[in-house]
């Protein structure tokens, strides 16, 4: 494959789009970049990287043999990113993008990755939607993952390392290759191999595996649940049988019980003409008893009465005199009452006959007849006398005396209606007393209507029934359990005979997970054995580019590749060589690196960035010498001005060098930059940040940091 | 070094070695080699297929 076009538009450095054509008519293969340190060379090796895989990870770093990965490079956000400073700020929408144009055994192939803000003045990759567009040939665009898929069938992820070479990170190369790397180049070599069918197939294989020998085991645990089983099926079955004995022996004695019963009843049917009265007698008894109470009941309240008779009968005689005394008492009272009023007259008219002085209180006039008035009221004086010494001289009791008489009367006065209370009470225990004579007398009758055999029979029989009846429902209550046992032991029985069922083996499944490990075995072997006749071929290319490199043949004869891919420089003498030096490492690292691309069959374009870092004069020049040919795939060089200067370069490499670019800062002119002008007759404003070029009238200023790839006239 | 021919060939050759029928080997790594960029989180239907392809050849299919 050989890239012809490579458009970088708002990356790094590069405002705008810019595009490097690598189209020429010369066969030859060095490619190379110029420029001062922070121009914009590794954006362009980048942009191929992101362009093809989509992340641009920084260097890789090994500690203690162990390979630990770089982080992955944001397109926008805060510190290092991939996208130009200016765009991410100013532009809406934020937009960049990479279009890699190639010529491949398949045709034209189109690559092109666009990053695209999703939302105003995006700050995270989130917030970024990224399109990816393949064409090969004539084929139709391809896109999304299909797109991805496809760039990995010609250029596989994991040869990144072997097309895209850090000079910078030489020695990280040179770590895993050494003695004590612990992972080695293991996934690269697989990935030189070009095996991702076989690694991935026993990843595939091994899954089914696992899936298969799952379902063995559960059959297997099924096939011993179903010998269990089939054990248990017949213990279930005795069960079930003693379970179905013991409701039969039930259901017999339910039956038997049952005809008793029956024969109760029949019994009880023949004596049918006494039972009334049986009947009858019992009611009566009950009656009779319930009598009883009530008489005792009764013949207590009569006690309880005919304790105030005696009351009763007194009073018949004493209330008379009651009576008598009663009356006396009012007379006494009447008496006194009068005797007080006859004692205030006597006062009243003594003390008037006093007090008359023969003038009248009304007119003042002197009375006519004062004698005859005064005689009058004496005479009255005299008569209220006689009548009080005749009412005091009377025997009438004093009232006082009277009281205390009528008080001793009362305690013997019984209630009123006492004597009612009596009669009544002993009326009703007369009738109780009938009544329960009554009721002895009928019973008797009957009771001589009955014999006491008879009597004694139909109890019996009676007893009997209930006994039975009783029976009969615990007989049916026992059978329901019994029955509820055997549909129990009888499920049971059903379940463990569905068990019993499975009876064979997964033999399918056996032989599919035997299949499936005799080619797991296969693809290992078929991988060991491939490996191992890559690692003849990686060291014996190695070693030739190895000896071409280091150019002395007498002291080296090439490199020691091991099974695990690790490396050392042998010896002409055939031993292996102890302590290389920083060259001599890396010089070997790049012969293993282009062995192993070489072994890959891979044909694609190799960037070497900062391709001088570790090497000396002599190994720099004789890197280019040998990967600068005039076939084979296209090998570009980014430079910085201190590893390989531009116009040395171009007059040593000359044929060899397809193409040569210079990337610069616009302030990096002093004269007219444009390849047709080249004009030194120059303007600049007063502040010196505009140049105008007199000849073509090209302007730019000098503070701008956009970098521009601008192309040698070799 | 990248060659699928060599690379079934020695499929073939260690397979054989296992027993397995030549054209079961066959398929199953023209399977594979016609999946091989699917990714690890892709290749659920990769499987079915080639436990369909075993089975069958198993059965005799």
């Amino acid at each position: 494959m050989r890239l012809t076009h490579l458009v970088i538009s708002n990356l790094g450095p590069y405002r705008e789009r810019q595009t490097i054509d690598l189209q020429t008519d010369i066969s030859a293969t060095g490619y190379a970049f110029f420029a001062e340190n922070g121009r914009g060379k590794t954006t362009i090796y980048n942009a191929m990287r992101w362009c093809l895989f989509g992340e641009v990870r920084d260097r890789a770093k090994t500690v203690a043999g162990k390979k630990i990965e770089g982080s992955i490079r944001p397109m926008v956000g805060d510190g290092k990113i991939l996208m130009n400073a200016t765009a991410y700020e100013k532009d809406d929408p934020q937009e960049m993008a990479v279009i890699l144009f190639a010529e491949g055994k398949r045709g034209k192939i189109m690559i092109s990755r666009t990053a695209k803000s999703s939302k105003k003045f995006a700050r995270s990759d989130d917030e970024m939607t990224v399109t990816l567009n393949v064409q090969i040939g004539e084929e139709k665009i391809l896109s999304g993952s299909e797109a991805q898929e496809a760039i990995e069938s010609f250029f596989p992820r994991e040869l990144e390392r072997f097309f895209f070479i850090d000079g910078e990170a030489l020695e990280e190369y040179t770590e895993m290759m050494q003695e004590s790397s612990l992972e080695g180049l293991q996934d690269e070599v697989n990935a030189v191999l070009g095996i991702p069918a076989l690694l991935r197939g026993t990843e595939d294989l091994t899954k089914m595996s696992q899936s298969v020998k799952s379902k063995i085991n559960k059959t297997s645990k099924a096939v011993k649940s179903s010998t269990k089983a089939r054990d248990e099926v017949i213990i279930q079955k005795r069960k079930l049988q003693a379970a179905m004995s013991s409701v039969n022996d039930k259901e017999k004695q339910l039956q038997t019980v049952v005809k008793k019963l029956d024969e109760t009843m029949e019994q009880m049917n023949s004596h049918q003409e006494l039972a009334p009265l049986i009947e009858k007698v019992k009611s009566l008894d009950t009656m009779i008893k319930l009598k009883q109470v009530n008489l005792k009941e009764a013949a207590n309240d009569k006690v309880n009465e005919s304790r105030v008779a005696w009351k009763v009968l007194l009073w018949k005689r004493a209330s008379a005199l009651h009576e008598k005394h009663s009356k006396e008492h009012e007379l006494a009272i009447e008496k006194e009452r009068t005797i007080r009023a006859t004692e205030e007259d006597i006062i009243r008219i003594a003390n008037g006959l006093q007090e008359v002085t023969g003038i009248c209180d009304k007119c003042h006039q002197p009375l006519p007849d004062i004698e005859a008035y005064k005689n009058k009221l004496q005479t009255e004086l005299d008569n209220r006398k006689v009548i009080l010494s005749q009412l005091k001289s009377s025997t009438v009791h004093s009232p006082k005396d009277l009281i205390i008489k009528l008080g001793d009367f009362e305690k013997l006065k019984p209630q009123q209606d006492a004597s009612e209370r009596i009669t009544k009470s002993e009326k009703k225990w007369k009738r109780l007393s009938n009544d329960l004579e009554n009721l002895r007398e009928e019973r008797n009758n009957l009771n001589s209507k009955v014999s006491e055999e008879a009597k004694l029979n139909v109890a019996e029989l009676a007893e009997s029934k209930g006994r039975q009846e009783a029976l009969i429902s615990r007989r049916v209550q026992e059978l329901r359990v019994l029955r509820e046992q055997a549909r129990v032991e009888e499920l049971e029985l059903k379940r463990l005979e569905r068990l019993s069922g499975i009876v064979s083996e997964d033999k399918e499944g056996y032989e599919l997970n035997t299949t499936i490990g005799k080619l797991i075995v296969a693809i290992k072997d078929t991988i060991s054995s491939y490996r191992e006749k890559a690692r003849i071929e990686v060291e014996k290319i190695s070693s030739d580019v190895f000896v071409k490199l280091i150019n002395a043949p007498d002291v080296y004869s090439g490199i020691k590749v091991d099974k695990d891919f690790k490396t050392q420089i042998r010896t002409s003498s055939g031993g292996l060589l102890r302590n290389p030096s920083t060259g001599q490492v890396s010089m070997m690292t790049i012969s293993v690196i282009d062995a192993l691309r070489k072994v890959s069959g891979i044909n694609a374009p190799v960037f070497l960035d900062t391709p001088g870092r570790s090497l000396d004069e002599t190994h720099k020049k004789e890197l280019l010498k040998y990967f600068w040919m005039n076939e084979g795939h296209q090998f570009l060089i980014f430079a910085h001005s201190g590893e390989f200067g531009l116009e040395e370069t171009v007059k040593e490499f000359k044929g060899k060098l397809a193409k040569a670019w210079t990337i610069t800062h616009p302030g990096d002119h002093d004269t007219c930059f444009v390849a047709t002008c080249k004009s030194k007759d120059v303007t600049h404003d007063p502040y010196g940040k505009k140049y105008t070029c007199n000849a073509c009238k090209n302007e730019w200023d000098k503070r701008s940091k956009n970098s521009m790839i601008l192309e040698v006239e070799l | 070094m990248s060659d699928a021919e060599l690379l079934v060939n020695e499929f073939l050759i260690h397979g054989k070695k296992q027993g397995l029928d030549e054209k079961l080997l066959h398929d199953v790594i023209q399977h594979l080699l016609k999946n091989q960029f699917l990714p690890a989180g892709e290749r659920e239907h990769v499987r079915i297929q080639l436990q369909k392809l075993i089975k069958n050849h198993l059965n005799g299919d």
